[in-house]
């Protein structure tokens, strides 16, 4: 007995009629026989007349090359035959993007024993996409049906790489390189013909290439770099050192850093150079301080106002009594000039005794001794007292 | 419309009076169990652990924006559907979804982490699953764009075409990267037009019996060793 599977869409059924195997039929007893022997397979297309029809080879022609053209249709990536793809019994190729040629090689004579003398006789269908989904969902539901033909299943496997690549042909693929490396070999070309740019030393900061007493980097000190020693020279502090720097800076003296940096008002005052405040307080640590502060005080302006006077004389006073406590009295009488600040601070002192036996008082006006720690006003007035350490342990301040 | 079988197996899916087959692949049944069931039919074909390739995640994404164009709602829809198929363990919420669909490289806020194989499953069974539902919808919208292009008529004469076509150009627009130089490509209405038929036709073949498996494998055509 033969059976009949029928696979219907709206635009495509597929007829199968087969037989089944004997030995298949008997372990299924209460579910359909499996169709294991296809004889004849029939493809109705809407609007075709005639089915397309064929035996077994032309039915497993068509369900692998529409299955796999399904695939193609999906990822745009052409599924190259690994059948020989001129023996194909069927063909299907795009026209455009909604038309599909469906191409399907019959045999002469129509009949399953006359294979051998197939003949180049071929039916064309253009299938509309929606006519191709019947075809490829037919397709499919046979598949799905493990009663029919139970041998052939759906074998889904994505295109290699490789078949992508042999599709390219060399001169594409060499292409993009060939353009890289040309453009390379260009763009080295002209970078070759740009000149070298010329390395422009930075000009040092003036103050370091003096300090050193080298001027290695300008290329004309003289001109182009403004010396700060000239101006101090005004102010008549050291004017035989200073003025010869201006022209010649290799016999500059190397000044000592005491003399260039301690924040004397003398230096402070002229306005040109403005030392920085780092450099202004190291000096200060200086175990002996310098008494130039005393002699340049004819310079800095003189505090005159009596009031204050007496207001910083008082504080004076104090400061050294406040120290004086609990040291021994003094042997001989002591006299000191002190230079004091509008703040109080004693910026500068000097010993007017002519015996040199005042190590007491050296002692205690070093602790006393201002010590700058920020920037001071460079034209600060000051006011000058007389200390007077007496043997019996008093102190007297009087204005100088 | 109705698709028959002689005598179709037992159905357990049934859309649209459409009944469609179960395929048991029989070489993919020994995935993780921890997987859900309905992406256990979609074989592995990631080339590496790198996550699926950039057409992989360009096409998902581009399929399920035809889904919104054709049905308003679509996103809403999405994560029901998700739900449904359980694979709320992999799509968590709406910010999941829109991140995944983000992975696509042409969209504006396109992510830089890659799309799993299994959050690709999972996108691939909702966007099938939405296309079965409107199978009917998809099959008229292809036939009457034939019958328009046969007849030389421009398809804004066609309202419910016309509708779709503009809604995909319009999500088309808001959501990709003007800069990127394969969306500058689709600078005129037509060719929009153009890509949201093709993207119609392609949905068609997803409504299919085995279209999750045939959507699934297409994806990596050309990227596999």
């Amino acid at each position: 007995m033969t059976i009949r599977r029928q696979y219907s869409l709206p635009n495509c059924t597929l007829v199968l009629e087969g037989l089944s195997d004997g030995s298949a039929a008997a372990s299924q007893l209460d579910m359909r026989p499996v169709l294991s022997i296809l004889m004849s397979a029939e493809c109705y297309v809407s609007g075709l007349a005639e089915p397309l029809a064929g035996g077994r080879d032309f039915f497993e022609s068509l369900v692998r090359v529409v299955s796999s053209y399904a695939q193609e249709f999906m990822s745009g990536v052409h599924y190259p035959d690994r059948h020989d793809p001129d023996s194909a019994l069927v063909q299907l190729h795009r026209i455009d993007g909604n038309l599909h040629r469906l191409t399907v090689l019959t045999d002469a004579g129509g009949s399953p024993t006359q294979i051998g003398e197939k003949t180049q006789q071929s039916a064309a269908i253009d299938l509309t996409t929606i006519q191709l989904f019947d075809l490829v969902e037919a397709i499919d539901q046979f598949f799905a049906d493990s009663q029919t033909l139970p041998e052939l299943s759906l074998q889904l496997t994505p295109v290699s790489k490789r078949y992508i690549k042999s599709a390219e042909p060399m001169a594409q693929r060499v292409l993009p390189a060939a353009v890289g490396v040309t453009s390379l070999a260009i763009a080295a070309m002209a970078f070759f013909l740009v000149p070298v740019p010329g390395l422009q030393r930075p000009r040092d900061p003036v103050r370091q290439s003096n300090t050193t007493g080298q001027n290695i980097g300008t290329p004309n000190p003289g001109a182009g770099t403004p010396n700060p020693n000239p101006t101090p020279a005004a102010s008549g502090l050291l004017p035989d050192d200073r003025t010869q720097s201006a022209t010649s800076p290799s016999p500059t003296p190397i000044p000592t850093p005491g003399e260039t940096s301690s924040p004397t008002p003398g230096e402070t005052s002229s306005p040109t150079s403005s030392p920085t405040p780092a450099a202004d307080a190291s000096p200060s640590v200086t175990p002996t301080p310098v008494s130039e502060g005393l002699q340049s005080s004819g310079v800095a302006v003189a505090i005159t106002d009596p009031a204050e006077i007496e207001q910083l004389k008082g504080k004076l006073s104090k400061e050294i009594e406040g120290v004086l406590k609990g040291k021994p009295p003094v042997e001989g009488e002591l006299v000191y000039r002190v230079s004091v600040g509008k703040d109080g601070a004693i910026v500068g002192y000097k010993s007017q005794n002519t015996q040199t036996v005042d190590r007491i008082g050296e002692a205690l006006f070093s602790d006393l001794l201002y010590k700058p720690v920020g920037t001071r006003s460079p034209a600060e007035p000051l006011a000058d007292f007389r200390v007077v350490f007496a043997p019996g342990g008093a102190v007297q301040v009087s204005p100088w | 419309m109705r698709i028959s079988h002689a005598r179709g197996p037992a159905s357990p899916y049934s859309f649209f009076g459409i009944d469609v087959a179960v395929i048991v692949m029989p070489s993919e049944t020994s995935l993780a169990e921890s997987n859900p069931l309905i992406l256990d039919s979609l074989p592995d074909l990631s080339p590496s652990d790198g996550g699926c390739p950039r057409r992989a995640r360009l096409q998902i994404d581009l399929m399920l924006l035809a889904i919104e164009a054709l049905y308003l709602g679509g996103a809403e829809e999405m994560l029901a559907v998700s739900k449904e198929l359980e694979l709320s363990g992999i799509i968590k919420n709406r910010v999941a979804l829109w991140l995944l669909r983000n992975t696509n490289p042409l969209r504006r806020y396109t992510q830089r982490r890659p799309l799993t194989a299994m959050e690709a499953k999972a996108l691939v069974a909702i966007a099938c699953n939405l296309a079965r539902k409107l199978t009917a919808t998809i099959r008229q919208l292809l036939q009457d764009s034939q019958q328009l292009r046969s007849r030389n008529i421009p398809f804004n004469q066609h309202l419910p075409l016309a509708e779709y076509l503009e809604r995909f150009r319009a999500h088309f627009r808001s959501r990709m990267n003007p800069k990127r130089s394969l969306v500058a490509a689709y600078d005129s209405d037509d060719k929009l037009n153009e890509l949201a038929l093709n993207l119609l036709s392609k949905l068609l073949f997803c409504t299919g019996t085995a279209g999750m498996q045939r959507f699934w494998v297409s994806l990596f055509d050309g990227e596999v060793e």
